[in-house]
């Protein structure tokens, strides 16, 4: 009973409508997990549940075998799949919000991650273009040494440019005995750098194996899988 | 970590409140000046005061909005992904708003009565007023102590009068936020249902006590021969009064606090 991910019989729904139905899953420590779906599979609800932003209906959500709440945020790194700066911070200001509150943040990697992107301290939020909020969002996620990275969908909306620094940028900075868990439905794009895959459907865990059984099985690559499967839906 | 959040707040209201104190201080200097130098039938001095008014509601209601929209903005909106997920609990967060809003709601009552002082601070008569205090009180047989007791007691019912209702706000926000949509407009449906419920428990609880006589308080009062017999008595009553402000605040937030742990569900 290692798991640093804990889920069982997990539903929650929305207005009667059921977003995750009957989840299990539990993710070991140092894993790049993908946590793939269409629109509209539970991703992002699953990752919510995780971060104490939604309880669930029925069934246990553990981290490092604690409900979410005070320790479990202390060691989880989320980033969303939105701004959730304040606009009147500087990045300054925000760096101070994250090593105030985060014992595990590395300011010094930070500044040093905002400087290779011309990200001033001074710099205001509210004048950042959305492409570079969204980096600033992953250098300030990146730069902790969390025990899970929780990041929903991450390379959504952006350039294949832009896709390849973020990647790189988590590949380079996420601390190796955590687990990171890379929600999106641009395979792809991250299929590279997964361990494990897990096929989230109509709010069920359809599939859940590492990346090398699935192709040796299956013949065929994770992004293909996903194709085939999803076609008809 | 709640020290933390507070100087996060606070840090938010002196960017918008600062500049504001500011210029009613100085607006304040200047009508007073202004009416020092026999100039208070001058247009200027019109247009000063004009100023001034303009400022002085201002600040009352960027009072009222932000404290609705740090709450709305920093909690149940994007910002809230942010604040939801730092290592601290939910009734830290309620607390650290409410506590920041309480401060700028004092200090702009302090300012005001500051802006009050400076307006007509050189024409009043300072050591007459004093004399006439003292005066009333002798008159009345009251003592320092009692003139010490009374305004402590008013300031603390004032206090919590202005926690319950910032808690109040929050919870009727909350209490929105529960609704898929028009969360806003339920917000404000929610608030006016509370603000109902209390004065029909407020009806009720006179009634109850025999207080509907719209003379008891006053015939309460008649019964003192002086003003300092009635000190306990208006005093209590105040004591009362507050303790059931804070009452009313405990019980808000405890609501408020439930609702987001258990309700939340952030657009």
């Amino acid at each position: 009973m290692n798991e640093l991910v804990h889920l069982s019989g997990v539903t929650k729904s929305y207005d009667r409508q059921a977003a995750l139905l009957d989840v299990n899953l539990d993710l070991q420590p140092g894993r790049i997990v993908g946590l793939l779906g269409p629109n509209g599979a539970g991703k992002t609800t699953l990752i919510k549940l995780l971060n104490g932003l939604l309880q669930p209906d029925a069934g246990v959500v553990e981290i490092d075998g604690t409900a979410p709440g005070v320790y479990t945020k202390s060691i989880v790194s989320y980033l969303p799949d939105r701004t959730y700066l304040a606009e009147w911070m500087k990045v300054g200001q925000v760096l101070d919000l994250f090593q105030d509150f985060y014992a595990d943040f590395d300011r010094a990697r930070a500044e040093a991650m905002c400087e290779n992107l011309h990200i001033a301290p001074n710099m205001s939020i509210k004048t950042m273009s959305k492409g570079t909020l969204e980096k600033m969002q992953l250098v300030l996620v990146m730069s902790r040494q969390a025990k899970l990275y929780l990041l929903d969908e991450p390379i959504a909306g952006v350039d294949p440019a832009a896709r390849d620094y973020i990647m790189d940028t988590i590949l380079s900075n996420y601390n190796p005995e955590g687990t990171v868990l890379i929600s999106t439905h641009l395979i792809a794009d991250v299929e590279r750098v997964l361990d494990e895959a897990v096929f989230l459907q109509e709010g069920r865990i359809v599939l859940y194996d590492t990346v090398d059984n699935i192709r040796e099985r299956e013949g065929i690559s994770v992004d293909e899988l996903f194709r085939a499967m999803f076609r008809m839906i | 970590m709640f020290g933390k959040l507070c100087k996060l707040e606070l840090r938010y209201m002196m960017r918008n409140f600062l500049p504001l104190w500011g210029i009613v201080l100085v607006l304040a200097a200047l009508n007073g000046f202004a009416i020092s130098m026999d100039l208070d039938s001058n247009v200027t001095f019109g247009l000063l005061l004009m100023a001034l008014v303009g400022v002085l509601i201002a600040m009352v209601v960027l009072c009222i909005v932000l404290i609705v929209q740090r709450f709305y903005n920093g909690l149940l909106k994007s910002e809230g992904y942010l604040m939801f997920t730092l290592p601290v609990k939910t009734g830290a967060l309620i607390l650290s708003k409410g506590l920041a809003a309480l401060v700028v709601m004092v200090v702009s009552g302090v300012v005001g009565v500051l802006a009050f002082v400076l307006v007509v601070g050189r024409e009043l008569a300072w050591s007459d007023l004093a004399e006439a205090v003292v005066y009333l009180f002798q008159e009345s047989g009251a003592t320092a102590g009692d003139l010490a007791i009374i305004t402590i007691v008013t300031l603390l019912l004032m206090l919590a009068a202005v926690a319950f209702n910032i808690q109040m706000i929050y919870l009727a926000q909350a209490i929105g936020h529960m609704a898929s949509n028009h969360r806003v407009g339920m917000s404000a449906l929610a608030y006016l249902a509370i603000a109902m419920l209390l004065s029909t428990l407020g009806d009720l609880a006179s009634n109850l006590l025999g207080l509907m006589n719209e003379d008891y308080l006053l015939n309460v009062l008649l019964e003192y021969d002086t003003l300092a017999e009635a000190v306990p008595t208006i005093a209590g009553a105040e004591l009362v009064s507050a303790a059931l402000y804070l009452a009313g605040t405990v019980i808000f937030f405890l609501i408020t606090r439930y609702i987001l742990d258990t309700r939340l569900n952030l657009d």
